[in-house]
């Protein structure tokens, strides 16, 4: 009795393994004529904002690639995950790419929470990131195969502080930070670069509902301005709300540019102030290049480009400067990476790129920005 | 600097308020049904999405769109105890298998929002932002006010229900004793319904205030139910007046501490107050200390 059984057993196990040999070989010649790129962003939530504009770009490029004969004959295969701006969800998506899809280059994330929780996993797998919308200061340094194309904070604050110290003359301000990669990352280096003196600090977790004690021990501190740094703009709408339910908006405020953006501006209602400032990335709206793009992208998405210029646009330049490099380097990872290294003055839709070691672009065009009337200006 | 002591005094009672909302209703269903019914965070988000969407999406009248979100709520809170709780109870399931069933329906009602609403947060626009009226110094808007009456009616009004009505009177016997409130006639499993209609309606007023007060998203049950599950231990656990009060402590203490802490320390000065009680009145505010049954 108990040797039929096995027989059977042992039936279905054999016939289990010749089904799946016999999937895995008619589905593989299939996969080869495709070049897979993983994709990691933000597509639900406040942050889906650029995430969902990177992937437009990443999408469009990929489209022209695939219109002039691909990679080598080969067409671009876009596999997108949705990291929510979340550690979390960034990692599961990395290692789905990575051991189901069996990716070598992934473009993402496009936050800095997703990017520094990934950067590890895809260090460790031996893949290629190169990473968009992602500033904080250890987003990915100190590891071999990942990229960025946006500069590190410390930059961007560095010229915050300036601006705020000797051109509107700021000596004690107050910080309000959301404790998330970016946004806690940029406050840090704010602190770190700002000349004269920090009197009070509001930390809150992602989700945080109520500031109105924190937002009092500002008030009751008199700064001459307060720094807003939220990695997720519903959480800087309620902060909007609240000082003015506390009548603390004739304070002159500076932020990140979540803070400072359309966005934040038309969801609170116009509360956000028109002296508000940012220092922003800055990519010329009227450059040939750029028109054209943004002409692409208004034709196939029926909208203009929905976040900051620069860190969009970069999705298409990372997109076509990955092809340039997998139609190099094929699978070859190292390969990839000293192309990166080796890229010098690419001349990109965003701007003009090339790499440090440490996978950071060399950028300088930064441009102080505010939102009037619903439109921003540049300074 | 008075004013500063009123403002924070303010500021822990409008979040004070808030929690009471939440812990009342959650309070009431656990002292029929003695089992901790998660869930009740759910069908606040629920709520406050079925009001956004009458409301903001179809253009209702504010009025109506209100009092449907409530009989919702009720209907939400009926349905889950009559379809899932009621099944249990029949199999004669212990009240740990109940917690846990109640955890899968907030996992469950929290995931039918995301898939209805998306993820992004989502506000009512009713009530235009503007600057508080100003009281001896400290700031505070209409809405917080109303917020804070309705706590407190609710508190007065669940007392007096309690104790003078004869459904009140009902659930205070079977909440004693289950057994013995079935000798005289009382239907326990009838009782269990109204608690749930009841506390679920309460949960309806706090998922209209709240998404009044804060914005909408489809994991603000959960983020409701810590800080009101907390409140209704610090209470004084199926004592529903304890619940409200420990609610008030709970958002008085936050708001007071973080004047001196920084503030991202207030969930932490939240939970100390728990542990603190727990320890050493594990009862609550109103609880009263049982002897050990048998």
């Amino acid at each position: 009795m108990m040797k039929k059984q096995n027989k059977i057993y042992l039936t279905i196990g054999i016939v289990a393994v010749v089904l799946i040999a016999a999937i895995v070989m008619f589905s593989s010649p299939k996969g080869e004529d495709t070049i897979k790129i993983g994709v990691i962003a933000p597509l639900s939530g406040g942050p889906a904002l650029w995430g969902q504009g990177s992937v437009n770009m990443i999408q469009l490029a990929a489209e022209e690639i695939n219109s002039q004969s691909g990679i080598d004959g080969k067409n671009i295969e876009l596999i997108i995950e949705d990291g929510k701006c979340n550690p979390n969800d960034a990692i599961t998506a990395a290692q789905k790419l990575i051991n189901v899809d069996n990716v070598k280059y992934i473009l993402g994330g496009h936050c800095s929470p997703e990017t520094t929780a990934i950067v590890p996993v895809v260090d460790k797998a031996k893949v290629f990131l190169l990473a968009g919308v992602t500033s904080t200061d250890y987003g990915v340094s100190g590891s071999k195969y990942a990229f960025r194309t946006s500069p590190p904070t410390i930059d961007q604050a560095e010229i915050v502080a300036d601006v705020a110290y000797n051109k509107y003359n700021y000596k004690k301000i107050a910080l309000i930070t959301e404790e998330a990669a970016y946004a806690k990352s940029f406050s840090e280096d704010v602190k770190k670069s700002f000349a004269g003196e920090i009197i009070e600090e509001l930390n809150y977790v992602p989700g945080e509902k109520d500031f109105k004690t924190g937002l009092a021990k500002i008030k009751d501190k008199n700064p001459d301005a307060i720094w807003i740094s939220p990695q997720d703009p519903a959480e800087a709408v309620i902060i909007l709300n609240q000082m003015k339910e506390l009548d603390m908006l004739d304070i002159p405020l500076f932020g990140n540019t979540i803070f400072v953006s359309s966005n934040v501006a038309t969801t609170s209602g116009g509360l956000l102030p028109e002296s508000a400032f940012t220092i922003t990335l800055f990519t010329d709206p009227n450059s040939p290049k750029s028109k054209e793009v943004q002409g692409k992208y208004q034709a196939k998405y029926g909208s203009t480009v929905p976040y900051n210029l620069y860190y969009i646009s970069a999705a298409y330049d990372a997109t076509n400067m990955l092809s340039d490099a997998i139609g190099k380097c094929g699978e070859d990872v190292d390969c990839v990476q000293e192309f990166f290294l080796g890229i010098d003055n690419y001349q990109g839709v965003a701007g003009d790129f090339t790499f440090k070691e440490n996978g950071d672009p060399i950028f300088d065009s930064w441009k102080e920005m505010k939102i009037v009337d619903g439109k921003t200006i540049l300074e | 600097m008075s004013s500063i002591a009123l403002q924070l005094l303010i500021n822990g009672l409008i979040a004070g308020a808030i929690y009471a909302l939440v812990a009342s209703g959650f309070s009431l269903i656990y002292s029929t049904n003695k089992f901790i019914h998660f869930a009740h965070g759910a069908v606040i988000a629920f709520s406050a999405y079925v009001l956004y969407f009458l409301f903001s999406v179809l253009g209702l009248n504010f009025g109506f769109a209100v009092v449907l979100a409530i009989v919702f709520a009720s209907l939400l809170g009926y349905g889950m105890d009559f379809f899932v709780y009621k099944q249990l109870r029949k199999k004669k399931t212990s009240s740990v298998i109940l917690l846990i069933a109640s955890v899968g329906l907030l996992i469950l009602l929290e995931s039918f929002i995301l898939l209805l609403f998306g993820a992004d947060v989502k506000t009512i626009g009713f009530i235009k932002v503007s600057k508080g009226i100003e009281f001896l110094g400290a700031i505070i808007t209409p809405l917080q006010i109303f917020i804070i009456l309705s706590s407190i009616i609710l508190l007065v009004g669940l007392f007096v229900f309690m104790k003078k009505t004869k459904l009140g009177k009902a659930m205070r016997a079977v909440s004693d004793n289950k057994d013995v409130a079935e000798i005289v006639g009382i239907s326990s499993e009838k009782i269990y319904s109204w608690s749930f209609i009841i506390g679920s309606a309460i949960a309806g007023i706090a998922a209209i205030l709240i998404s009044l007060e804060q914005n909408l998203e489809p994991t603000m049950g959960t983020n409701l139910m810590i800080k009101g599950f907390a409140a209704a231990i610090i209470g004084g656990i199926g004592s529903v007046h304890g619940a409200v009060l420990g609610a008030f402590l709970l958002g008085i203490v936050e708001n007071f501490g973080i004047w001196y802490l920084p503030s991202g320390y207030k969930d932490a000065i939240a939970f100390v107050l728990l542990f603190i009680f727990l320890l050493f009145r594990p009862q609550g505010i109103l609880g009263i200390k049982r002897r050990a049954e048998k």
